[in-house]
């Protein structure tokens, strides 16, 4: 028997890039006066990630 | 950075600290978000407890904890680095670190008000499910633009960002507290959720602006962190002209514990009833193994599937309150009507011994707050030789009003039995509060003095 898993609602709390999928350009954030889409904001979690990992 | 391992972030709310946050948990590693308040040598402490990899924080913070960590400091790197920007075009292949909702997502610091601070360990699943029932019990959908001052370092704070993105909302986050920009913000954004302590919604009730704002696109707001007595937040439904939800609250269960649905009656001046999965009671002061009757004040213990896995290295203080049977005792005094809707008391801790009495400083605040020349009041109790303590309220006043001591005393005699009315008054510009913009009970006392 094969266990499913739902592959929509998240897991873990790394979950940007199921909703970056689902709301893409709509805006996730805005601060002072600069708004974030969901897809720019999960693009800049990887960067960042890739950043983290090349460090130390 | 290695998967499980612990990454301190101490910055100021921002894109960055979002940034950090999610790139951490992206790489598998651990997060454990800090006040940005700590000293250099707190977070020594907090970045030695939990054996941090990297401590992501900024400006002058990260070139004062350069020069003052102690030996064995972990990497030091400045949210704006870790916060990367989108200066890369394309698509930026990164696999999932691959962690299990049981796995240690968060270690969250209490607020240590003695000793130092514990780090309550937190699960992927306790975090994402108090969001997620958050979500639901207030109704958020991602037609909701929601307004928060809140840090997001703080459980209320992370819950609010985690809600709201789960939905397909959008956060407008400010970096502090300004009851101009929140109001201009309500209106421009035409936001549908301001979330908050009580202390934000007294200084917004305070501002005349409040008048003249358009407000009329709000749906719901929130309260918690602390009680609010209930003509207060019968002002802000008023102004605001929507529904307060309160909420109540604790970094030992990742957030909520209850809330008020948005389909139930309004019922102000209660904690609500338990987030879905969650199971809250009050056990009796006098034998703990027992529940207190209804109606009657006991300790709230707390159970689900958001309770924290323990206390990191502290087994002692996690077996303190935590029981082997999964339930958590909360510290906050209780009681529990008939309907199952749940009354916070007051802290256990911030209960006042007088004369072989026990009085409770939230409820003489919430009598004082009626007055109408008070704008903020908090009550702490103060060493007294005949008596144990006494209970002394330290009172700001609104803008432009007038109250003497005398005044406010016959206020009290008014509503309170004679054993619970403060002895000593004391007018102030203003309170002690947390980042998070709760009084600080005990730190009122370095008020003595100050003011007239």
């Amino acid at each position: 028997m094969v266990a499913g898993r739902n592959t929509v609602f998240p897991e873990t709390l790394d979950y940007l890039p199921q909703t970056a999928r689902v709301w893409g350009a709509k805006p996730a954030l805005h601060f002072e006066g600069q708004s974030t889409s969901y897809a720019d904001l999960d693009l800049r979690v990887r960067l960042g990630a890739l950043r983290l990992a090349g460090l130390g | 950075m290695r998967p499980g391992k612990c990454v301190v972030l101490c910055a100021e709310n921002s894109p960055d600290w979002i940034v950090s946050y999610f790139s951490v948990l992206r790489l598998g590693a651990v997060i454990a978000p800090v006040n940005l308040m700590l000293t250099a040598e707190e977070i020594d402490y907090v970045a030695r407890d939990c054996a941090a990899q990297a401590v992501i924080t900024g400006g002058e913070k990260a070139a004062r904890l350069r020069e003052n960590f102690s030996d064995a400091a972990p990497l030091i790197l400045d949210v704006k680095v870790a916060g990367a920007a989108k200066e890369a075009a394309g698509d930026v292949a990164l696999e999932s670190a691959g962690r299990s909702p049981h796995d240690l997502s968060t270690v969250c610091y209490t607020s240590g008000t003695t000793g130092h601070p514990k780090g309550a360990m937190l699960s992927h699943r306790a975090v994402l499910m108090n969001a997620a029932m958050t979500a639901l019990t207030h109704g958020r959908t991602k037609d909701d633009v929601t307004v928060s001052a809140l840090p997001l370092s703080h459980v209320y704070g992370n819950i609010v960002m985690h809600s709201t993105f789960l939905s397909g909302g959008a956060l407008s986050l400010h970096r502090r507290f300004d009851t101009a920009a929140i109001l201009e913000d309500i209106a421009v954004k035409r936001a549908t959720m301001l979330e908050g302590v009580p202390t934000m919604y007294h200084y917004l009730l305070a501002d005349p602006a409040i008048e003249r704002t358009d407000t009329s696109s709000l749906r719901r707001c929130t309260v918690g962190g602390q009680g609010m007595p209930v003509n207060k937040m019968e002002e802000v439904q008023e102004k605001l002209g929507c529904r307060l939800l309160e909420l109540w609250g604790m970094t030992e269960i990742a957030g909520l514990g209850s809330t008020h649905p948005m389909l139930a009656p309004p019922r102000l001046g209660s904690i609500g009833a338990p987030l879905p999965f969650t199971e809250m009671a009050v056990r009796s002061l006098d034998n703990p193994s027992l529940e207190a009757p209804r109606g009657e004040i006991g300790e709230l213990v707390v159970r689900g599937p958001t309770v924290m896995m323990g206390y990191l290295g502290k087994e002692e203080a996690t077996a303190e309150v935590l029981e082997p049977d999964g339930w958590l005792k909360t510290g906050d005094l209780a009681k529990r009507d008939e309907d199952g809707f749940f009354q916070i008391v007051d802290r256990k801790k911030d209960m006042i011994l007088t004369a072989g009495f026990n009085i409770y400083p939230a409820e003489i605040e919430r009598v004082i707050s009626e007055h109408p020349a008070v704008a903020i009041v908090a009550v702490a109790g103060v060493p007294d030789e005949a008596k144990g303590e006494l209970a002394k309220a330290y009172i700001v006043l609104k803008a432009g009003a007038s109250a003497n001591a005398e005044e406010i005393d016959a206020h009290c005699r008014a509503h309170l039995a004679a054993y619970k009315r403060p002895r000593l008054f004391q007018f102030v510009a203003d309170l002690p509060k947390t980042s998070s913009g709760k009084v600080m009970r005990r730190r009122l006392r370095e008020l003595d003095g100050s003011g007239r």
